[in-house]
């Protein structure tokens, strides 16, 4: 069992708190992924999970057991590092067996289990090589191989694939998931990309400013963002997001900007009403994929200005102005939309998003969910 | 349209242009003349000493007072140098300064690293403080300390020893500073790794960090050696004992003779810069950068 | 989701203490041999030097305190007031000097690049020999008869100078290390040339600036933290001169080579006054350190 249990974990640097009282269960296994801008005390995060970083206030576990006080090389975890970290006086064979070594392992031992390691990550050529002679894939495997050959129960791995070009990302993000379901182990994964977060991670944790701003299995928070922070930050392009205020239109709620309104669905009713008797600022939010469009009047449909078209080959991304607002569509490639033309919108009520005037969306619980600019954490 | 008809023609503005060019040359090269003769005026100035005490090594002490004086000796005469490799101590001074120099800069190789691991990789109360009080005794002058450190010395019974002579070389805090400096540039995570790879604090520091700072170690190796050396002042008070002489008292013992042997004290200071010599021409860039170390980082 | 913390914070702080405090004795452990020898050699007898300078006695008789009778000798000796006077006058003398031709050769070696290498062997060469070997050598050059010196004068028609004479004396010892140090401050303003950025230089061009208005408006100014450094330092190893003088003069003739750490040596090594030498030796350091400050501002504020 492999199970990390982080507790109202806080980390102050002098007068910051780079990581403000963050709880998370990681289970047994799972793929969790830290998501988060620069700075938001992800890495922070995982380093004191790993050891090498003093936790300031709060506990870990690992599987049942304290590890605030333990030294990282007796927390059973093993750590991939941004820039690999590799020794570079040390050949790959020396790299990948350094943890065995540091454990007092007999010599055929290191020997046989350096080789299968080298033969799952495909580094059987290399072994008598430095790292400044390999490519950044082959050194990226490397370090892969250093945190694998002890078998650990927890892999930290902080931005492992943000040094390989494009391509290569792609193509190791697969071979990263393979390994996972092969080797095994619970992995605490640190990204800045969000679709790395989404296609890799079981679940994963949006962080900000130290502090921990949603947690879902990824399609979940892609269809519920618990503020607008995460639903902005989320899904690429951005949703695009419209101010304005709640209104009683002849018993139906409507949202009302300058120059446009639309009526609320059903599903929003309820949490919109307890709106109504306080702050009526509120904001809408409509993914790129569920704005439809028309060059022509259609019923429902509002009046609004192409700004700018960009065709991309298998989307067309078009720019609109609803009101004195902006918006994104996306649709497929079509010949009837000109720039600066008129052109009628209707967004696909059922998934529309609502958020407060403080930026959380309406059908989250209130007590738990942190507002998008907030540095203060919310206590459970 | 109109096209204004040139005002010369193309050969004229051919001429002109190289007129220009002529006189731009010749501006540059007399820029060029002007420059290397001052830097050979200084060179000369440099080096001709240096010549000339070579020349002198050279040369039989009564041919000294010939004028006017002969540069190049011919023949060149080796006695002084056979009397100084036979004078008996003079072998002894040239050991003697061997074993100081080197016994402070192993001793500092070892300790300045420790200290400089210390400050820039580990955390600990107190470590800035401690870190500033030790650059603040950069201002220290020897000359202020040395009453102090004589009777200190003195008291320990280390006068005329290694001991005693080894001491104050000990204390330089610019190996600490030049260390710390060059480790906190090495990547963070590299000891992480290392961390949580199992090793101990200590294996850290002399089996990953100190390989890697091979430059910051040559650096101070030639420094701390040349400045052992050179030193004057503190041998002169702790080792008055001609047998415990360095090589720089000892040559300075010379000149306190009544009659002096300026043939054979030539030969010494060639012997003893010989070895400086050819150790800069072979690491010039690590000598420069020994003596600038300081310089430059405050 | 995990709730509450299940160690009370006393015992958090309990098991912290134990596991910080075993890594802060490594660190100690690992700064400890440098800091011992840095406070037994240089921080206590520091210290101890102003303890001493309050007292009389040491090496020959046993120690008693005398108050400020030391002090008292010191301004009341003429030598001593000479050695403070020399050596301030030797400072004056030997280091805008060697700034001066060592800023103007830096500027020179700059542009050249054929010879270059050779240019800066050669210059730094003097400044790698021990002050002693530097001043056997003048020794010669100063000689009356065939130092290179007086070679050169005869030659050009003027009559041959007494370099030790009592006029002469300091400007020969100024000389000397002018001659020993301009190396080394050449490398290092070529150093501190090298490092300022080409593009303002081509703005300046391209402007109109003349050469020496480049010079005057954007080297001095990049340059001024550079000075500052350079004339701490520099003050602070001139103010101890010592070597050149005993080789050369041994503070003659007429005391007009007296330096102030050559008073302290002869107080304490000739005399056995350890009391006066380390009244002298705290004054250099007091000196030393007001200098230091006082440049540190001034070159800090004024631009």
């Amino acid at each position: 069992m492999a199970r990390v249990e982080i507790v109202e974990v806080s980390k102050r640097y002098k007068s910051v708190l780079a990581v403000n009282n963050v709880s998370l269960d990681v289970r047994d296994q799972e793929f969790l992924v830290l998501l988060g801008p620069s700075g938001c005390g992800k890495s922070t995060l995982l380093k004191m999970v790993a050891g090498l970083e003093e936790i300031t206030s709060g506990e870990v576990y690992i599987d049942d057991r304290l590890v605030n006080y333990v030294a990282p090389k007796d927390r059973d975890v093993a750590m991939v590092f941004q820039n690999y970290a590799l020794y570079p006086h040390m050949t790959v064979f020396d790299n990948l067996s350094f943890p065995l070594r540091m454990a007092g392992e007999k010599k055929d031992i290191i020997k046989s289990k350096v080789a299968e390691v080298a033969r799952i990550l495909g580094l059987d050529g290399l072994l008598d090589r430095r790292p400044e002679q390999l490519s950044g894939g082959q050194r990226q495997r490397v370090a892969l191989g250093r945190a694998i050959i002890r078998q650990p129960k927890v892999y930290l791995m902080d931005e492992p694939l943000s040094n390989l070009d494009a391509l290569l990302r792609v193509q190791t993000r697969e071979e990263l998931l393979r390994l996972h379901k092969r080797v095994g182990g619970t992995v605490i994964y640190v990204t800045h990309d969000q679709v790395e977060a989404m296609t890799m991670g079981d679940r994963i944790v949006v962080m900000r400013d130290g502090i921990v701003h949603q947690v879902g299995e990824p399609q979940a928070v892609y269809n519920q963002p618990a503020n607008t922070f995460v639903a902005t930050f989320i899904g690429s392009p951005a949703m695009s997001l419209f101010d304005g205020q709640l209104q009683s239109e002849h018993g139906t709620l409507v949202f009302a900007a300058t120059g446009f309104c639309i009526p609320l669905p059903g599903r929003l009713r309820q949490a919109a009403l307890a709106l109504l008797g306080g702050d009526r600022r509120v904001t809408l939010g409509v993914r790129n994929e569920h704005v439809q469009l028309f060059s022509v009047p259609e019923p429902a449909a509002i009046e609004a200005r192409t700004l700018l078209i960009e065709p991309v080959g298998s989307d067309m991304y078009v720019r609109l102005a609803i009101g004195d607002q902006e918006c994104l569509a996306r649709t497929e490639p079509r010949s009837d939309l000109q720039e600066g033309a008129p052109v009628w919108v209707r967004f696909m009520l059922d998934k529309l998003h609502l958020f407060d005037a403080a930026g959380r969306n309406v059908l989250a619980p209130a007590a738990t969910t942190p507002a998008p600019t907030s540095t203060a954490a919310v206590l459970a | 349209m109109t096209t204004v008809a040139p005002a010369r023609t193309r050969g004229q503005v051919a001429e002109i242009r190289r007129a220009a060019e002529r006189a731009h040359l010749r501006r540059r090269l007399l820029w060029w003349a002007l420059a290397y003769s001052v830097l050979i005026v200084a060179g000369v100035a440099a080096i001709l000493p240096f010549l000339y005490v070579v020349s002198l090594s050279l040369k039989h002490t009564e041919s000294l007072i010939e004028y006017p004086p002969r540069w190049i000796p011919i023949p060149p005469y080796y006695g002084n140098y056979a009397a100084i490799i036979h004078h008996d101590l003079f072998l002894r001074w040239f050991l003697n300064t061997l074993i100081v120099a080197s016994s402070v800069t192993v001793i500092k190789l070892v300790i300045d690293p420790m200290a400089g691991y210390a400050f820039a990789k580990m955390d600990f109360p107190f470590k800035e403080s401690l870190f500033m009080l030790s650059l603040s005794m950069l201002m220290i002058p020897l000359a202020a300390t040395l009453i102090p450190m004589y009777l200190l010395v003195r008291g320990l019974g280390f006068q005329n020893t290694y001991p005693g002579l080894i001491l104050p070389g000990l204390a330089a805090p610019m190996g600490i500073f030049l260390l710390r400096t060059f480790m906190e540039q090495l990547p963070k995570d590299l000891e992480n790794a290392a961390r949580l790879d199992g090793a101990s604090e200590p294996y850290i520091f002399a089996r990953i960090i100190l390989p890697l700072c091979k430059p910051a170690l040559v650096t101070l190796a030639i420094f701390t050696f040349l400045t052992q050396w050179v030193a004057f002042v503190w041998p002169l008070v702790i080792a008055p004992d001609p047998n415990m002489f360095l090589l720089t008292t000892g040559l300075s013992s010379f000149k306190a003779q009544y009659r002096v042997d300026w043939g054979l004290v030539a030969a010494g200071m060639v012997l003893v810069l010989l070895p400086t010599a050819v150790a800069f021409v072979l690491f010039m860039r690590q000598f420069i950068a020994g003596s600038l170390a300081g310089a430059l980082k405050q | 989701m995990a709730t509450a913390m299940r160690l009370s914070r006393a015992e958090h702080e309990r098991l912290a203490r134990g596991f910080r405090w075993r890594r802060y004795l490594l660190a100690y452990l690992f700064i400890a041999p440098s800091m011992f020898f840095l406070l037994l050699v240089l921080l206590i007898p520091s210290l101890w030097v102003v303890y001493l300078s309050f007292h009389k006695g040491g090496i020959l008789e046993p120690v008693r305190f005398v108050g400020l009778a030391n002090w008292q000798t010191i301004f009341k000796d003429r030598v001593a007031l000479l050695a403070i006077r020399n050596t301030l006058l030797y400072m004056l003398m030997a280091i805008p000097t060697v700034f001066a031709i060592g800023l103007g050769l830096a500027l020179l070696l700059k542009r050249i690049i054929l010879g270059n290498t050779f240019f800066k062997a050669v210059l730094y060469f003097p400044t790698l020999t021990p002050y002693v070997m530097a001043a056997l050598i003048w020794t010669f050059i100063i000689h009356p008869e065939f130092g290179v010196l007086n070679v050169l004068l005869r030659l050009s028609g003027f009559n041959p100078l007494n370099w030790l004479s009592p006029d002469l004396a300091l400007v020969t010892i100024a000389m000397l290390e002018v001659w020993r140090g301009v190396g080394f401050w050449t490398l290092l303003f070529l150093a501190a040339l090298i490092s300022l950025p080409e593009e303002l230089y081509q703005a300046a061009k391209v402007d109109g600036a003349s050469s020496v208005s480049q010079f005057w408006h954007i080297t001095l100014p990049l340059l001024r933290p550079t000075f500052a450094f350079a004339v701490v330092m520099a003050t602070i190893w001139n103010f101890q001169v010592f070597d050149s003088i005993i080789i050369l003069t041994d503070g003659g003739p007429n005391y007009s080579t007296a330096s102030v750490a050559w008073y302290v040596y002869k107080q304490t090594f000739t005399f056995s006054n350890v009391g006066v030498g380390a009244a002298m030796s705290v004054l250099m350091l007091l000196a030393i350190l007001v200098l230091t400050l006082v440049q540190l501002r001034l070159l800090r504020r004024r631009w």
